[in-house]
């Protein structure tokens, strides 16, 4: 994203009341890690600003903001659904080349105007939707985590996997990436209230796809977003691998199945890389509690541990022929 | 899981990586820039009298404008600017058109202290592709209460709309097998005034790569002022730096538009070029046009870091800087000469 020298969050017309996000994260179908500089000119996905980049500790590219019109309803537990009208930001992230996230997000602002505004109005407020009905903050909080999708709803999922769809044309990605992989949708949603400390709650469902719910000043929202996209980053390369050795557990070549998740992935895996100094006790107390780190590590052992063992197989197989 | 712990003093990072992300740069701006009459390239080319007629029309209104300009504490800072049109003509006698100009304007009293071209709006002098700066932003508004995200936006066709236009609609009826729907502007109030604005035309047939479409790509005269207009009040950007940069003149006027800077400064006092807010003056017949324009720039989304640098730096000086682009702008049409 395009930054002036100005302090990172400065005030917005009328203060967010809501803030919600979903990041979507699934490997890029392209057979080897695409280099930092590769990876830069294919999230310059607006012309006239770069990619912003790292080379360390792990690489890499976050594309500019994109922003998405829509007009719609925001999801409710108890209250009727308010229409919300505005535009949401999503950008494309791409980490060591390989591992490519849509995250979306946008700043619900309540009570500041009752119909649809001129469209100038909401251009010159990107990342925002007002909602013209009433609503109350929690209830779009509890509405927008408990309903993944509905008819007629935000659909912030969406615009993150049209924002990763923008990468499968381009001439640095082949289409032939050797592992198979699922992708997995993180929802998070901030109460926004100005003054208090952060306090969060990071479930994991039955369907093993991670839900963060905070309360914070609206000054940390950047930040958190950040969390939430190294949050969703790692629950992924843990559930793939899982997966992949999963699957070589049933597969006639588990070989097949190992290898390129280990070459993929082995190397990725570092929580604290690029996470914001502010929230990185977050971090400490989730690896506390959910010991994310240590599954990911056990994990790499046993798919080391099968491979070591399919190979010696293999060897004393060849042996045994050549003795025959 | 529930956690709820305070933060705790974070250290002081010693280790920095340059990012190479964009900068934003801080501009030299002006409080206002004053567009000082406009002519097609045809009129610039036959008598002077029609010139100078309109650039003594101009003055009052360039004394009115500087009289009322919008300064918070500072003091008032306008400059003023003459676009040429070359995009869609150009004759080989580039040089004796800017003099006769610069001469008539003199001559009405009316100071023009920058001169730009039209095509540079379109592709600057070293080929970097303007238009497209603006393009690419550009985002047609989503329909009332059924745009969810889900579907991607399109605005592949060259054509903006304000809303919805009118269609027959099929309704499942022995007696009426259409029925008329009629125009819809998305942000109407009680009636609507429905515009479908042509950005660009692409050639007929187009197969080709991306690179061979843009070069054949025909942009519309509203659109091109559109980028004008942004230009103006230093909201386009490349990499962070003004999309078009003010040069000074050369030490003789070559006889070829394309060999002009894109930006020429003929005024040596002039106050900066950029400015927070852009008034222009021209015949009325240009009406249809702005109207346009102002739909174009309403559907522009400015860069995030771009618009609050502006807003920054017009809080600190006490200026009021309307949050909406099209706001910036004004205009004056002057009334038919005889």
């Amino acid at each position: 994203m395009a930054r002036s020298d100005a302090p990172l969050d400065s005030p917005a017309k009328h203060p967010p009341a809501v803030v919600l996000g979903v990041v979507t994260t699934d490997l890029l179908n392209t057979s080897e890690p695409l280099p930092l500089e590769a990876a830069q000119q294919a999230l310059k996905l607006l012309p006239g600003v770069a990619a912003d980049s790292h080379r360390h500790p792990v690489e890499q590219a976050v594309s500019p903001d994109l922003f998405y019109g829509v007009d719609c309803r925001l999801a409710t537990i108890r209250g009727a659904q308010p229409r919300a009208i505005g535009t949401v930001r999503a950008r494309a992230v791409l980490t060591a080349g390989h591992v490519l996230q849509g995250s979306a997000r946008v700043d619900v602002v309540l009570d500041a105007s009752t119909r649809r505004m001129p469209w100038s109005y909401y251009a010159a407020c990107t990342g925002t939707v007002e909602a013209i009905n009433k609503a109350d903050p929690a209830d779009l909080v509890s509405g927008f985590l408990k309903t993944p999708n509905g008819s007629g709803l935000l659909d912030l999922g969406g615009i993150g996997t049209q924002v990763m769809a923008l990468l499968d044309d381009i001439p640095q990605v082949d289409g032939r990436a050797d592992m198979r992989t699922v992708a997995s949708r993180l929802r998070w949603a901030v109460l926004v209230r100005e003054g208090v400390d952060l306090d969060a709650e990071v479930v994991a469902g039955s369907d093993g796809a991670f839900q963060v719910r905070m309360t914070a000043p609206s000054e940390l929202v950047p930040r958190i977003v950040a969390f939430c996209e190294i949050l969703a980053l790692h629950q992924w390369l843990l559930a793939a691998l899982k997966n992949a050795f999963d699957r070589a557990g049933r597969s006639p070549k588990p070989m097949d199945e190992l290898d390129p998740a280990l070459s993929y992935l082995g190397h990725v895996w570092n929580p604290t890389a690029h996470l914001p100094t502010e929230i990185a006790w977050l971090w400490e107390a989730l690896e506390h509690d959910a010991q994310l780190t240590w599954e990911w590590e056990s994990t790499v052992t046993r798919v080391r541990d099968k491979l070591s063992l399919l190979t010696r197989k293999a060897i004393e197989g060849t042996l045994h022929k050549e003795f025959l | 899981m529930t956690l709820t712990v305070s933060r705790a003093d974070s250290p002081t990072p010693i280790f920095h990586e340059r990012s190479q992300g964009t900068t934003v740069q801080n501009l030299p701006l002006s409080h206002l820039s004053v567009e000082v009459g406009h002519f097609y390239m045809d009129e610039l080319e036959n008598g002077e009298g029609p010139i100078l007629a309109q650039f003594e029309r101009v003055k009052p209104w360039l004394a009115a404008a500087e009289a009322s300009v919008a300064c918070g504490t500072e003091k008032p800072r306008v400059s003023t600017c003459f676009l040429i049109d070359d995009y869609f003509q150009r004759k080989p006698d580039a040089g004796q058109i800017i003099e006769r100009l610069l001469r008539l304007s003199r001559q009405a009293g009316v100071r023009i202290d920058y001169i730009a071209r039209e095509s540079s709006c379109a592709v600057r002098a070293d080929g970097l592709r303007v238009a497209e700066l603006v393009a690419r932003r550009l985002l047609q508004e989503p329909e009332p209460e059924t745009s969810t995200g889900s579907r991607p936006p399109a605005l592949n066709s060259g054509w903006l709309a304000n809303g919805r236009p009118p269609r027959e609609e099929k309704v499942l009826s022995a007696m009426r097998g259409h029925v008329w729907k009629p125009a819809d502007e998305f942000s109407k109030r009680n009636h609507s005034i429905f515009l479908d604005v042509e950005l660009w035309r692409d050639p007929p047939e187009s197969p080709m790569d991306e690179e061979t479409l843009l070069n054949q790509r025909l942009y519309s005269c509203p659109f091109l002022a559109a980028v004008w207009q942004l230009v103006r009040l230093g909201l386009l950007r490349n990499d962070g730096a003004p999309a078009l940069a003010v040069s000074e003149p050369p030490a003789s006027w070559p006889d070829d538009w394309s060999l002009f800077p894109d930006i020429i400064k003929v005024n040596p006092q002039a106050k900066p070029f950029y400015a927070y807010r852009a008034f222009s003056i021209m015949p009325q017949h240009f009406l249809g046009i702005e109207h346009a324009v102002r739909t174009i720039v309403e559907h522009f989304l400015v860069d995030p870091g771009v618009g609050e640098s502006l807003h920054i730096r017009a809080e600190e000086k006490n200026i009021a800087l309307p949050q909406v682009v099209a706001d910036r702008v004004s205009h004056h049409f002057l009334d038919g000469v005889s």
